[in-house]
Order: structure tokens, then C-alpha cells, then sequence
């Protein structure tokens, strides 16, 4: 039986040595033949890798953790690097993937372990997701062990994940509420059109976001007004709150949402809305609750 | 060559010519308030006018009368009415590219006649009762339109929302460059832009996708100069990616790329992000 396209394992490091075994084993192959190799990490843990491995045109570092900007830009980003490296005949990557204990936020990140085992399986790629048995707390360890396959241990040995769940079944984390939303909206709109949600949205965004940013956002609302209203059910309420440091967008209906637990994090054939949310500069959360589907908009000011 | 107005306009004052209104109405007697103004206007800009509704020419003379200029327009000749059932029997479906070329031999005898361009303020519901007549109507909306950009021809092309509904008033509507409140979010229209195929303003989303692809079929753009459809988007507030696509469609059925000249920077993010092929945003430093 050939390998499958996409290759998805997880790994857990108590040490640098045991990061070290466990990248290093990962990349033998790929060292040996002169696969591509991609590698996203901090600096200060570029900088380490740099060290342990030949200087070789083969390895693409991003450093500063760039490539992990949003899950869907991620994915999108990464799927670009592979077409790019189409002659290969198998891509190495690792990468370190936000979550509290490495100062980033896991709800949403959850989702892209999810989606990257069907999203990049029409790629000969290998991945490995090597996590701080340190800082990863037991919900991140839960969820990174419930969305890889195996995992590789610092022994050598790679094991099948007994609770590995298929991307079609995951079901996402819940997204950290967002404090402003206890505080009175700015403005409050029921069963906007599109263009209304984007006339007030505009106004009232003018003078706090740079252009760049504010366009992001009337794309965002336009697209989430517009499924709302077409996909989900009335009363649509969009709301929108200012913080001193961030502008918040929610647009809720009634309905169920998108029976994709992964929408909007792979571009469909068809119908692209959510996808496109997911690929501007904002930080976008879809969830349910007993109210119905909300999809919400973050951008800093 | 005058700035034509473009968008949501609340009443039919101090438009120049070369403007192409479509004005809708739920109340006859507002309408033909409306018409006296605007025709006024016009014979005070020195225009010939031409009232165009159904009624017998009387009746319709009367209507002006109640303007002393348009009185005395009607006097001297600089005001004309006509009965739009005599020239249409019921049914009758125009003839579009005809009905151009009548307004255009009208103009060019205006012209000679010492007036400064025509107007015309036309009740027109009659004329768009059934399917074949809403679209030989709306073919002709847009080749006048395209007219009137460049000539010294002005309409206000007045619908019966009672009558018509809103579906059909913003099939009509999206067609000139100027409507009133709610008729149409978007606008597909003539241009005097040098090497633009047409203009394109207001709102072009999701709530009206198919009317915006029947609006660029009607239009049957093509290249004016070069090998692009230039599209003047100057008034294109916003532009979603179901509205982009179908202009990739239409590029890619012409075999020409299209252009939004002055779009929203909006509408170049969706098209980066997306990838749409063959549609540009230009004019803007994106």
C-alpha cells in the first residue's frame, strides 16, 4: 500500500534534546535524499535549527512565527509552498502551531489540525507538529492527540493515535469570549442588508483603522451579512463593539451555521464567501450557541 | 461635457442635461409634479421638452400648463407632449435601437432649432407590462443611455411601482446612471469617460447577483480602445466577489480582460486574495 498525500504526526518534547531526536528524526529522510524542507518557528528556535542542520538550499525557513498568522492563511500559505515544490516527490515540514503555552491562542489553531489532514492530501507532504510537553496544557494535548494520526515519540518509535478523530467529525473548540461583548454594543442592527451592515460599519470604523485594515473588515461584514442572509435564518442581529485597542464585528442568525465543522478554512469549489472571511487580515471565530451561529470579526487598531 | 449625476436622487431639480433619471412613483399626481419640474428646468435652460405619458394630448398639455414656463413653452413650440398609447398599441414591444435613433433625430432637430440639447420626461409603464417588453426595454434603456452620455439629451423615465413591483422597477432602474430611493443598489450605464465601455456605481453584492449578470449581458460590453473592457467604477462603492466573477465571466466570454477604472480598493483585496483572473482595479495605487 502507497503512503497516503499528507502524512500528519504530532510529537511532544520535554527538553531541547528531545526536540532536537524528534525534529532531527523526522528530517532524516528528507536530509538523505534532498527533499524540500519547509521549517516555521520562532526566531530564537530558528536560529537553534539553523545550527543542527547543513546549509542547504533544500530547507525554506520562516522565522518569527509569520506563517502561523491566521489557521485558513496558513493553510493557503502552505499549499502555495507545495505547489510551488510540485517536482518533489515528498515535502518535509514542522512547524510550531500557537497555543497558550508558546504565547498564542489554541481555539481555532484546533480547527487547522484538523482541516490539514484532508486540506493538504492531494500533497506528497510529511508534517510533524511537535508541541511542549511543558507548556501544552491537557485540553491542547487532548486536541492535538484527537487531530494527528500517530505520534512520533523521542525514542524513534511512531504510534497510531487511538482517539484520532476524521476532520469530518472534529468538533472545534469553543473560541474564548471576547470581554467586550459584556459591554453595550456600539451599534446594534437587526436583519441588515449588506450594504446597510457595511454603510454603518464603514462610519463608525472611519477614524479608528488604518484603510487597509477597514477595507478587510467591510469585506468581512459584507460576507458574513450576506451568508447570514442567504444561508442561515432570521433574526439576523449584527453587532459591533470599539476597544481601546480593537475593533468587534458579530453577525448572528438563527440557523445552525455550516454543517462543515471546517468552513471556511479550505477554499471550496463553489461557493467562496467564508473562505475569503477567513483570508483577510482579521481575526475571524465561527461558533454556536443556543441562539444560533455567529461568525466573529476582530481587527486592532 | 457636464457631470452626469449618478446614484440615489430625491427629487428632479437642477439636473442638467445629458442626465438619464429613472424616477418611481406611487401616486400619479406625484409624478407628474415631478415631470412639470424637471421639464421647467429644462426650458429655462433652453431645451426643448417633450412630455411623453398616455393620455390624450390635451390632457397632457394641461398638466403642463400648470407651470407658467412650460405654458409658455407650450406656446411657442419649446414644448411638446405626446401620447405614448398612440405611438404604442398595447403590448407592442420597442424596437431599441429605432426608438434611439427617433430621440436622436429629435435632439439633432432641437439643435437646429436654436435649443441647447432635448429633454424628456416619459411615463413609460405601459411599455414594460410583459417579459418581451421589460427586456426590448431595458436593451433600450441602456443603447439611450450610452447616447446620452455623449450627447445633449436628458430623460426622467417614470415607472408605477404600483403597478410594476420592485423586481421589476430594479431591473429597469439599474440601467441609468440616477434613480430614486430604493429602486436599484447598483448602476450600469453610459459614460463620456474617453475609452470606457460604461459606468459602473453603488453597491454590486449578493442581494441582487443575477440582475447584475443580466445587466452587463444587456450592456454587451466590449472593448473602446485597446484590447480592454474599461469600465469607469469611479462611483463603485462596493463590489463583492459574486459581482467580480461575473465580470471574470464576461471577460473571459469576450475574450478581453476588464478594467474598473477607480474601483474600491476593496474590490483589488478580493481579487488578490481570490485570484479572480482577467479583472483588474485601475487608476488606484493598490
Amino acid at each position: 500500500m502507497s503512503e497516503p498525500g499528507f502524512i500528519h504526526d504530532c510529537g511532544f518534547y520535554a527538553s531541547d534534546t528531545e526536540f532536537r531526536t524528534l525534529l532531527l528524526g523526522h528530517l532524516e529522510p528528507a536530509l538523505a535524499g534532498g527533499a524540500p524542507i519547509i521549517l516555521a518557528y520562532s526566531d530564537h528556535r530558528t536560529a537553534q535549527i539553523r545550527r543542527w542542520l547543513p546549509d542547504t538550499a533544500a530547507v525554506t525557513y520562516f522565522g518569527g512565527r509569520k506563517l502561523y498568522a491566521s489557521p485558513a492563511r496558513t493553510i493557503a500559505a502552505y499549499r502555495r509552498m507545495f505547489t510551488e515544490r510540485a517536482e518533489a516527490t515528498r515535502i518535509y515540514i514542522a512547524g510550531d502551531v500557537p497555543h497558550e503555552g508558546n504565547g498564542g491562542t489554541f481555539a481555532g489553531w484546533d480547527r487547522y489540525e484538523a482541516a490539514v489532514n484532508t486540506a493538504w492530501d492531494d500533497f506528497p507532504v510529511h508534517g510533524l507538529c511537535l508541541y511542549d510537553a511543558v507548556t501544552s496544557s491537557a485540553r491542547v494535548r487532548d486536541v492535538v492527540e484527537r487531530t494527528h494520526p500517530h505520534t512520533r515519540r523521542p525514542s524513534g518509535a511512531r504510534l497510531p493515535n487511538p482517539g484520532y478523530t476524521e476532520p469530518a467529525a472534529y468538533r472545534a473548540l469553543a473560541p474564548a469570549p471576547d470581554a467586550l461583548t459584556t459591554t453595550e454594543p456600539l451599534v446594534t442592527l437587526s436583519d441588515p442588508r449588506p450594504h446597510e451592515a457595511r454603510r454603518v460599519v464603514a462610519a463608525l470604523v472611519a477614524d479608528r483603522l488604518t484603510p487597509g485594515t477597514a477595507e478587510d473588515l467591510l469585506i468581512g461584514v459584507s460576507e458574513a451579512v450576506t451568508n447570514a442572509n442567504h444561508h442561515g435564518r432570521l433574526p439576523i442581529v449584527l453587532r459591533l463593539w470599539t476597544g481601546h485597542d480593537r475593533v468587534l464585528v458579530q453577525v448572528s442568525d438563527r440557523g445552525p451555521g455550516p454543517s462543515d465543522p471546517l468552513a471556511g478554512l479550505v477554499r471550496p469549489a463553489g461557493r467562496a464567501g467564508l473562505w475569503l472571511v477567513h483570508q483577510l487580515d482579521l481575526d475571524v471565530d465561527l461558533f454556536n450557541d443556543q441562539e444560533g451561529f455567529t461568525v466573529r470579526l476582530r481587527c486592532y487598531t | 461635457m457636464s457631470r452626469r449625476v449618478s446614484g440615489v436622487v430625491e427629487n428632479c431639480r437642477d439636473l442638467g442635461i445629458q442626465n438619464h433619471l429613472c424616477w418611481c412613483y406611487t401616486e400619479p399626481g406625484e409624478f407628474r409634479a415631478r415631470a412639470v419640474e424637471y421639464l421647467a428646468d429644462g426650458v429655462l435652460a433652453g431645451e426643448r421638452v417633450i412630455y411623453v405619458a398616455a393620455g390624450d394630448p390635451e390632457v397632457l398639455a394641461g398638466t403642463l400648463r400648470t407651470s407658467p414656463v412650460l405654458a409658455r413653452a407650450l406656446d411657442s413650440g419649446r414644448a411638446l407632449v405626446s401620447d405614448v398609447t398612440a405611438a404604442y398599441s398595447a403590448g407592442a414591444v420597442v424596437d431599441p435601437r429605432a426608438q434611439v435613433d427617433a430621440y436622436a433625430a429629435l435632439t439633432a432637430q432641437a439643435l437646429d432649432d436654436g435649443c441647447t440639447g432635448l429633454r424628456v420626461a416619459a411615463e413609460v409603464t405601459s411599455l414594460v407590462r410583459t417579459r418581451p417588453q421589460q427586456e426590448a426595454f431595458a436593451t433600450y434603456e441602456h443603447l439611450v443611455d450610452q447616447y446620452m452620455a455623449r450627447h445633449p439629451f436628458g430623460a426622467m423615465c417614470a415607472y408605477d411601482r404600483t403597478v410594476l413591483g420592485d423586481e421589476v422597477i430594479a431591473e429597469l432602474a439599474c440601467l441609468h446612471p440616477a434613480a430614486s430611493r430604493g429602486a436599484t443598489g447598483f448602476w450600469l450605464c453610459g459614460t463620456g469617460r474617453p475609452g470606457c465601455a460604461a459606468a459602473v456605481g453603488g453597491d454590486v453584492d449578493r442581494t441582487d447577483p443575477d440582475r447584475w449578470r443580466r445587466a452587463l449581458a444587456r450592456a454587451d460590453l466590449h472593448p473602446v480602445i485597446g484590447d480592454e473592457i474599461l469600465l469607469d467604477a469611479a462611483d463603485l462603492a462596493f463590489i463583492d466577489h459574486h459581482g467580480l466573477i461575473a465580470l471574470a465571466d464576461l471577460a473571459f466570454t469576450r475574450g478581453a480582460p476588464v478594467v474598473l477604472l477607480d474601483g474600491p480598493r476593496s474590490a483589488a483585496r478580493t481579487i488578490e486574495i481570490l485570484r479572480i483572473p482577467l479583472v483588474t482595479v485601475g487608476g488606484i495605487d493598490v
